[in-house]
């Protein structure tokens, strides 16, 4: 289970240097602590995702060491950047590959894909297949903007259009499998210095949400009404938690090329202190959990009814359900082999199957923090 | 006869003076409408029908009038029956006169062949008086009318004014240009001059009149005689000094006791452009005049000159309809020429009278030499006529008078009614100055309206703007560059200085004064940088009241000229509108109101952006757990004064920036606060209905007690022109009506 095909996708929409490498990382953090001692690991599942998860945690021990740090949003096209994760119970063909897209926002205008078709072809193929789409917010570039001028600049600097625009398709896409889960999550970041939740004093999270109603609303009316069914969800989240805004500047280059500029500063200890990203897990646990649901309930006639649904759409290579269905199937005949052979090794790996099940429910149980609503 | 007449003369007096006045009037209307029209409050298209059209053609018509008037009044005031006698000369006029009279050559000298009559006599019937009254000539007016008809006649630019200089007068011996009749002309003048002894006495009488015996008469009315002429001795020419002459004796004959006879120039004697002068002076002298014509050898033909001399006597006639009333023909046949008489009688009947004999005129028959045959066939057949045709004569010419006088006066009436409708529309375009002042006020009122709306809506615009007010935003950039310049700069002595003295206070205190100090002395100082800004909050809104007073100035004549601009102007108009006499309480609360808008950072703005300065504190409350948390707890090493001052500065910038931030998304940009000021002032300035409670009768009656109260300095020289122009009106106005008034009184009097 290590092709594009079987892994649970997630699609991330965002302007470069948002945040979406580092809210991998810290969801690939809070997944480990949340599983810690459940026998269930979540993990890098490749070399090139190590490199750079691992990246990005150095770069953000190096800031957190420094006292402050700049950083500033700049327009620009990157790469598309697949980072691989799985969760592993330890037993071959059981693990889950979860598969995340850094979306490059710029290739939705077609003449900034000149050259690029292929891999804009990879990435409209997986953003179609994923079942959730990640949108981190960059909080601060909505609540330090004052000015008309910079107000102005705002959906250029979010590229709210070009997330308008994938997540529409999305939604789409998502309208045409009824039986399949599907979730948006808006991730306000960088926002520590409105919420007095993790360490900041005040808390202006209701004129941040304002601002993010105000400024997505276009995005947000988009998915609902081409995917009515489809879980909308505002989940501001902190990444790193002890560091908050100091001043924030628009600056225009010699050029006229405009950019912000943030400071931040650390607060209190330097130690990391992640909020609402277990939020996001339980919500992705949801969906694995809904999805696992839906193909369970239906055992016998619909269940291959379904089956031949399924292979409906993975001839069109998309699916992660109809492998969940596999992936059913697959346990079945592992309780029903460790039953025949009454081999020790195989309990432990059925124990294990159903260890991920179970902590996959217990994860999806959990209850929002308040940060946290529907939208 | 006479006295019937008499009695009319206070009537015809009266109309002359009516028709004086009527002139007068006229001259005085004709200036007043030059005023009137040249006055500026008067607008071109209604000054075109401010003048008298035809100005110097009424008046002549009005001289007329009174000229005929005049006649009558002097026909109606003679005391006698005053017949004219004209004739040619050597047609024995001068023996008419004397057999009339009873005169002799002593006082109506006759000659053979020299001219005589130097001077014409009017000769009175009068039972007791026998005496000559000649009206004498004063230097001054012998210089001036006879004199200087000389000099000028002989091309003489210079004269003298006064005896002594013509006495010592140099005259030429002979003249340059040699022309007969001027080197007789210039004989004359030498004559007059060499003779002044002998009248220089008379000239300088006291008295005007001189009464003279009719024996002595001869040397102030005759020529001297050709003897003297020609003697050695001086020549005494002592009629020069005479203008006229008034005889009166007892005629022989007086069937009609009140009889005057008036000696006519021949019309041959007199320069040619004064002859219709003198016939005008005929007809206020005689009543009828004879014209006689001698049948003699040499004058056996009514001649063309004959003719001419009646054309002329007939102009005198004037308003008398019939010619034959008015002048008669004399026939003299002196004894022997009786053969001659015929032929000339029929030729005159042809000539004159179309062959039919008395047709025209009455052709009388006489021997001027006869006393008897006079009386017989002048006088008697004269004075029977009379006695019928003189009433009528009178009438008509007093008809004709009327007559001239109503058209006379219709014209002018009709010109009175042109004018008064043209002076009608000049009122309705100038109107009174209470009416003129209450337009004023609406006028001003809207004028202001107008501008000081656009001034609102241009506020309203920067308000709506898609852009930030960029001076609001540069003005804050500055003052928060100012403070982060300061926070960088190591809060005004420089980070290592800073960081030296906490060190140096960690050893004596520990951390937390220094620290606790210097976040006070931070927040304190930030706030102070920010309040910079109320420079350009009190620049803004003296920008408005500039604004609004250049407005109010640019509408307000002279009132606000001197006062200086913004606050200086409006407080200068509050002072102006809180005005006891015309008082305007709620224009003035409007001022005053924007007067009193204020916006300053320490009072309006601070109690907002106080919050944003919380973060500068050395502990606050854990929001999640409530306890006291420090903010830091710095080591009491050189690294802990370095993490202190690092922290502070977070601290400090983040609360600049947060300040910043509240001032640009602030409720309270200055340009909303200056909008709002200037649209309730121009609410209250301009739209306040009435108010008991500020007793203001409202915004549109307080502008007209606003303009009243200063008219003259709103509408600089208009009033004054409106007073002015007013008086003028009303001068014509007035005249128009007295012109009325006359003209009926003289219909009346008439
Ligand atoms: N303060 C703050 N910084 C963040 C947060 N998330 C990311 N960053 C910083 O934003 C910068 C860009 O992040 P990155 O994850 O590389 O953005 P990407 O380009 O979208 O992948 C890095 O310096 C991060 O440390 C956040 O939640 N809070
Ligand atoms: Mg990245």
């Amino acid at each position: 289970m290590t092709t594009d095909q079987v892994a649970f996708k997630i699609g991330l929409l965002g302007p470069s240097r948002v945040g979406k490498t580092s809210l991998v990382t810290a969801m690939l953090s809070e997944a480990q602590r949340m599983l810690a001692g459940s026998g269930v690991a979540m993990v890098a599942a490749d070399t090139a995702t190590e490199v750079v998860i691992d990246g990005n945690r150095e770069a953000l021990q190096g800031d957190l060491l420094s006292g402050e740090f700049l950083h500033g949003s700049l327009l620009g096209t990157v790469e598309p950047t697949y980072f691989k994760l799985a969760l592993d119970p330890g037993v071959p063909d059981a693990r889950i590959d979860i598969e995340l897209l850094d979306f490059p926002g710029g290739w939705i205008k077609p003449k900034d894909r000149v050259g690029v078709e292929d891999q804009w072809e990879k990435c409209r193929k997986f953003i179609a297949a994923s079942t959730i789409l990640l949108v981190p917010v960059d909080a601060s570039l909505l609540m330090e903007t004052t000015e008309k001028e910079h107000l102005r600049l705002l959906p250029q600097f979010l590229t709210t259009v070009q997330v308008e625009q994938v997540a529409r398709d999305w939604a789409i896409e998502r309208n045409r499998r009824p039986e399949e889960p599907a979730l948006v999550a808006f991730c306000p970041v960088k926002g520590e210095a409105y919420f007095n939740d993790n360490g900041g004093i005040k808390n202006r999270s209701v004129l941040l949400r304002q601002r993010f109603d105000t400024v997505y609303a276009g995005v947000v009316q988009a998915v609902r009404a081409e995917a009515p069914k489809a879980t909308i969800l505002y989940a501001p989240v902190d990444t790193i938690g002890c560091v908050e805004l100091v001043r924030a500047d628009w600056t225009k280059s010699s050029t006229g090329i405009w950019g912000f500029d943030a400071k931040y500063r650390v607060r209190g200890k330097a130690e990391i202190s992640r909020m609402g990203v277990d939020d996001l897990m339980t919500a992705i646990a949801q969906q694995l959990i809904y999805g696992k649901r839906l193909a369970g309930a239906q055992e016998s006639d619909d269940l291959r009814a379904l089956a031949n649904r399924a292979a409906e759409y993975a001839e069109r290579s998309e699916g992660f359900f109809r492998d969940i269905w596999l992936w059913v199937n697959r346990e079945r005949q592992a309780r029903r082999t460790a039953a025949a052979q009454h081999d020790r090794e195989a309990r432990e790996a059925l124990h294990r199957v159903l260890a991920l099940d179970a902590v996959l429910e217990k994860i999806a149980a959990q209850r929002f923090g308040p940060r946290v609503s529907r939208l | 006869m006479l006295d019937r007449r008499r009695a009319r003369l206070p009537e015809v007096q009266a109309v002359i003076t009516n028709w004086r006045n009527v002139d007068q009037q006229l001259i005085s209307l004709s200036s007043a409408l030059d005023l009137l029209r040249n006055h500026p409050s008067v607008l071109p298209d209604a000054a075109a029908g401010l003048a008298i059209p035809q100005f110097t053609e009424m008046r002549a018509q009005v001289a007329q009038v009174i000229e005929q008037y005049t006649a009558v009044e002097a026909r109606f005031s003679r005391d006698t029956v005053n017949i004219g006698v004209s004739g040619s000369a050597r047609m024995g006029k001068s023996t008419l006169l004397q057999s009339i009279s009873g005169l002799g050559d002593e006082q109506i000298p006759t000659g053979r062949d020299l001219p005589v009559t130097a001077i014409r006599s009017r000769i009175y019937n009068s039972p007791d008086l026998r005496r000559a009254v000649l009206r004498l000539h004063s230097p001054e007016s012998f210089l001036d009318e006879v004199i200087k008809a000389y000099h000028l006649e002989l091309g003489f630019d210079q004269w003298p004014t006064t005896l002594d200089e013509f006495r010592t007068w140099n005259y030429p011996a002979e003249l340059s240009d040699p022309k007969p009749d001027k080197v007789s002309l210039l004989a004359r003048l030498r004559d007059i001059h060499a003779a002044l002894w002998s009248y220089e006495q008379d000239l300088c009488r006291a008295e005007r009149e001189m009464v003279v015996g009719l024996d002595h008469l001869r040397q102030f009315v005759a020529y001297p005689t050709h003897e003297s002429q020609h003697s050695t001795d001086p020549v005494p020419r002592r009629y020069l000094a005479v203008r006229d002459a008034r005889i009166d004796c007892a005629f022989p004959h007086a069937e009609v006791d009140r009889l005057g006879i008036i000696d006519l120039p021949g019309l041959g004697e007199i320069a040619a452009g004064a002859e219709s002068h003198h016939v005008t002076g005929l007809r206020h002298e005689v009543d009828v005049v004879l014209l006689i014509k001698k049948a003699s050898e040499t004058s056996a033909f009514w001649t063309a000159a004959d003719a001419q001399a009646l054309k002329l006597l007939d102009l005198a006639r004037g308003s008398i309809r019939n010619r034959g009333d008015f002048v008669y023909l004399v026939v003299n046949t002196p004894k022997g020429a009786e053969s001659l008489a015929d032929p000339l009688r029929a030729h005159i009947t042809h000539q004159v009278n179309d062959g039919q004999p008395g047709k025209y005129f009455t052709v009388l028959d006489t021997d001027a030499a006869e006393p008897e045959s006079v009386r017989g066939g002048v006088l008697s057949p004269l004075l029977t006529a009379l006695a019928a045709r003189l009433p009528v004569m009178d009438e008509e010419c007093l008809a004709g008078a009327r007559e001239a006088a109503a058209g006379t006066a219709a014209g002018i009436e009709l010109m009175l009614a042109d004018l008064t409708t043209a002076m009608r529309s000049v009122r309705a375009a100038s109107g009174d100055v209470t009416e003129t002042i209450a337009d004023q006020a609406r006028k001003l009122r809207e004028d202001l309206a107008i501008e000081l709306n656009a001034l609102v809506a241009e506020l309203r615009a920067r308000v709506m703007a898609d852009e930030d007010d960029p001076e609001y935003v540069s003005a804050i950039k500055a003052v928060y560059g100012d403070v982060v310049a300061w926070i960088e700069g190591g809060f005004g002595i420089g980070a290592e200085t800073w960081q030296a003295a906490a060190f140096r206070a960690f050893g004596t205190d520990g951390s937390g004064r220094y620290a606790d100090e210097q976040i006070n002395r931070i927040r304190v100082e930030i706030g102070n940088r920010f309040a910079a800004l109320d420079t350009f909050y009190s620049g803004q809104i003296e920008r408005t009241r500039r604004d609004v007073g250049l407005i109010l100035r640019r509408h307000c004549g002279d009132l606000l000229t001197g006062a200086g601009e913004g606050t200086a102007l409006l407080t200068e108009l509050a002072d102006l509108l809180d005005n006891p006499r015309n008082p305007c309480p709620a224009l003035h609360q409007a001022v005053t109101g924007l007067l009193a808008l204020r916006m300053e950072y320490r009072s309006h703005l601070h109690p907002l952006l106080r919050p944003q300065l919380d973060g500068l504190r050395m502990q606050y409350e854990d929001p999640r757990t409530g306890r006291p948390v420090a903010v830091i707890v710095p080591e009491l090493t050189e690294k802990g004064a370095r993490d202190l001052y690092v922290n502070f500065t977070h601290l400090a910038e983040n609360a600049a920036h947060e300040v910043r931030k509240a001032l640009m998304a602030g409720e309270m940009t200055p340009v909303m606060v200056t909008y709002a000021a200037v649209e309730h002032f121009v609410d209250a300035f301009i739209r306040s209905g009435a108010s008991n409670e500020l007793g203001s009768p409202g915004s549109e009656r307080e502008f007209e007690r606003f303009a009243r109260a200063y008219r003259d300095e709103l509408w600089p020289g208009a009033y004054q022109g409106i007073a002015e122009g007013n008086v003028r009106y009303d001068r014509v106005m007035t005249l128009i009506d007295t012109l009325y008034g006359t003209l009926a009184e003289a219909r009346r009097a008439a």
